[in-house]
């Protein structure tokens, strides 16, 4: 029985090694299209407007399910887990864009007039004054998404993906234990994602609390 | 990824009735969830000792674990140990479970922010604490929560592509034995217009239902 | 000169503190009497609030004990005691989602188990008498200041409590609101139903109240008839506070 488990975690650590690819890269990618899409968003340019509000409605109406497998067979010679960094990250993206563009419109007005009447450029006003006052104020939700994120990577096992659950198919050949299986999957999906929103909560909490003083 | 009608034309027959069969899901899993969510969230307000901190556990694992998971558990583990539910039942219950744990998460969210004055003047008409969630705080709380609960919902319709890796013929799995046979990816570009149709449908309702239960205080 | 009256409410011994050096009600003893209209007044703080509140246990004692009507005010017969005692807010806490006739009926329908038809004819009647009968299927939020408050005392009054309890009935009004809610209450008083009221709407004390108490940090100071507690408290603090405030 120990045995068995020790097996599993054994085989499923291979599958960790995809993940750890697959998560920071797609977190580091879905926060750049995030903060371009989120500033686009934001500036409201005349027809450019409409592609990011496009783009935001197809990816929240959209399965990640779906669009990682439209992608991945329409797009064969790709391999899957580059597949997989890229849909994650547009899908992801999108939902960053959102989250940024409400934390820019959340800065008060005035902030954007002191930048104005110093003459600064969009660019410049966006880089210096606005941006460094969103990120506290958009952590807690920038983390909500990224676990989000991490449970979604469950889903490039459909596309070939050797993660935790295509590994945990192949032990059960070997140990034929299927809750104990998907329970250790669970576990270790739990023990990142807990951790991730007690963070948040916290950062939330001493946010809050900076905030008000 | 180009889009081929001849996929329509002979497919159509069962893209239809997967379109069916993932409304159909869609619909019955989220009232399920609501329903449970809104069950969870009077157990919770009701304060029971020990109840509660079962309830606080079961809403942290589901919500911290993922959706595809859960489904596999209940799909692939529970036979294992005696319990084999048919694959409908799997993803209602899983739906319940799961979206279950973060509409009650909302629900209880509003439940807090009904002014405490509230509670006591239902406390003063000497209502029993559920008469007083259920005929005071609730109605207050679900009027509230209607924007929130709605955006929740619509992720309730991505939630059932998960249903295509149960076994379940939805969209997806459809689309996926369109791919397998033909080699063409339209299936899932008519999957995927599908899918944006039912979210544009439901981002419609929503607002009318937003704009019925604003109340003043 | 209560020999001919019964006890409705005595606190004996009460001792009530949020944090452990807060004391808010210090050993504090009182009788109200039934077919009174008790009015209590005092600075901010002194512990008003808090001692109506624990007669219908929206606050819970440390020690001592509160009898109404002879029972003790515990858990246990908490939701007996509130049927028998209604309370009127100083935010007035009408249930928003509800038309104010709903807000009345809510309390004898659920908690006194009676039915619609035979409050409603008794509800429509105290909402003439506070001058609402054309409002009764507006919801809250449609009311003015003066209006919830009057609402929110027929929805006191559909209980038949044998005593209303008031805090602060009218600090949250606009001026121009405020005699419209004390009218209402002054009828009340006439009708010699029992109130214990806190305010600090002095003019309403002296036309309506049977007695007056003068609360100064958790202790009662001083009571009695309106007449004499104006020109003679016999307390010194009393008089500081009237001075300050008439
Ligand atoms: N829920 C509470 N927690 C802690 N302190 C409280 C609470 N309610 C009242 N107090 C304190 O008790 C004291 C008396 O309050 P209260 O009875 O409301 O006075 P009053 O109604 O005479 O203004 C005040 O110092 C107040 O801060
Ligand atoms: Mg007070």
């Amino acid at each position: 029985m120990v045995a068995d488990y020790l097996t599993i975690i054994n085989f499923l650590s291979a599958g960790l090694l995809a993940l750890l690819k697959v998560i920071p890269i797609s977190m580091v990618l879905s926060l750049i299209i995030g903060i371009i899409v989120g500033v686009l968003g934001y500036l409201q340019i005349p027809i450019l407007k409409y592609i990011v509000t496009l783009y935001v409605t197809i990816m929240r109406g959209l399965p990640p399910l779906t669009l990682l497998l439209l992608v991945f067979f329409s797009g064969s010679f790709v391999s899957p887990i580059v597949t997989a960094i890229i849909v994650l990250s547009i899908y992801h993206g999108a939902y960053v864009a959102e989250i940024i563009r409400a934390g820019i419109m959340a800065i008060p007005k005035g902030q954007h007039e002191g930048a104005d009447s110093i003459g600064l450029s969009v660019l410049s006003k966006m880089v210096h004054v606005i941006m460094p006052q969103v990120w506290l104020s958009i952590i807690p939700s920038l983390v909500g998404q990224y676990v989000i994120l991490i449970k979604d990577t469950t889903l490039i096992s459909a596309i070939g993906v050797m993660e935790l659950l295509n590994y945990a198919r192949q032990i059960m050949q070997v140990v034929y234990r299927p809750v104990g299986v998907y329970v250790v999957v669970a576990i270790f999906f739990f023990i990142i994602c807990y951790c991730l929103e007690r963070l948040s909560k916290y950062l939330e909490r001493r946010i809050k609390a900076k905030t008000i003083l | 990824m180009s889009f081929n009608l001849y996929v329509l034309f002979d497919w159509w027959p069962q893209i239809l009735s997967a379109f069916g069969t993932t409304v159909f899901y869609f619909i019955v899993c989220s009232i399920a969830a609501v329903l449970f969510a809104i069950f969870i969230s009077i157990l919770l307000a009701m304060r029971i000792r020990g109840l509660t901190t079962i309830l606080r556990i079961y809403i942290t694992v589901f919500r911290n674990t993922p959706l595809l998971v859960q489904l596999f558990l209940l799909f692939y583990g529970l036979p294992f140990i005696g319990i084999s539910l048919p694959a409908f039942l799997c993803a209602l219950i899983g739906i319940m479970l799961n979206e279950g744990a973060f509409i009650s998460e909302i629900i209880r969210g509003y439940i807090e922010s009904v002014p405490k004055g509230d509670w006591e003047a239902g406390e003063s008409l000497a209502l029993s604490r559920f008469q007083v969630i259920r005929y005071a705080v609730l109605p207050q709380a679900l009027r509230d929560a209607v924007p929130a609960m709605t955006g929740q919902i619509s992720i309730v319709i991505k939630d059932t592509s998960l249903f295509s890796m149960i076994m379940i013929s939805e969209l997806t799995r459809v689309s996926n034995s369109i791919y397998a046979r033909t080699f063409d990816t339209t299936g899932f570009l008519i999957s995927a217009i599908c899918y944006l149709l039912l979210f544009l449908i439901l981002s419609v309702v929503s607002k009318q239902i937003e704009k019925r239960f604003k109340v003043k205080r | 000169m209560n020999q001919n009256k019964q006890i409705i409410v005595e606190f004996k011994d009460v001792v009530k503190q949020f944090e452990k050096d807060l004391v808010v009600l210090d050993h504090l003893n009182m009788n109200f009497y039934d077919g009174e209209t008790h009015v209590l007044c005092g600075r901010s703080g002194a512990g008003k609030s808090t001692l109506i509140r624990c007669i219908n246990y929206l606050e819970k004692i440390n020690s001592g004990q509160i009898l109404v009507e002879g029972e003790p005010v515990t858990k246990k017969h908490a939701r007996t005691i509130r049927k028998k005692c209604a309370m009127v807010f100083q935010s007035f806490n009408l249930f928003p989602h509800m038309t104010i006739l709903e807000n009345a009926l809510l309390g004898p329908m659920k908690a006194l188990g009676q039915h619609k038809g035979e409050m409603i004819d008794q509800i429509g009647t105290y909402f003439e008498k506070v001058g609402l009968e054309n409002k009764m299927d507006a919801l809250p939020g449609e009311l003015s200041g003066g209006q919830k408050q009057r609402a929110a005392i027929v929805r006191a009054l559909a209980m038949n409590p044998d005593l209303i309890l008031f805090d602060e009935p009218t600090s949250a009004l606009d001026p121009e609101m405020i005699g419209e809610v004390l009218n209402v209450m002054e009828k009340l008083a006439d009708e010699g139903r029992t109130m214990i009221v806190v305010t600090h709407e002095m003019g309403f004390a002296r036309v309506a109240a049977d007695k007056i108490s003068f609360m100064d940090a958790g202790k009662i100071v001083s009571t009695c008839a309106p007449d004499k507690f104006f020109t003679d408290p016999g307390h010194e603090s009393v008089e500081r506070f009237l001075k300050q405030i008439l």
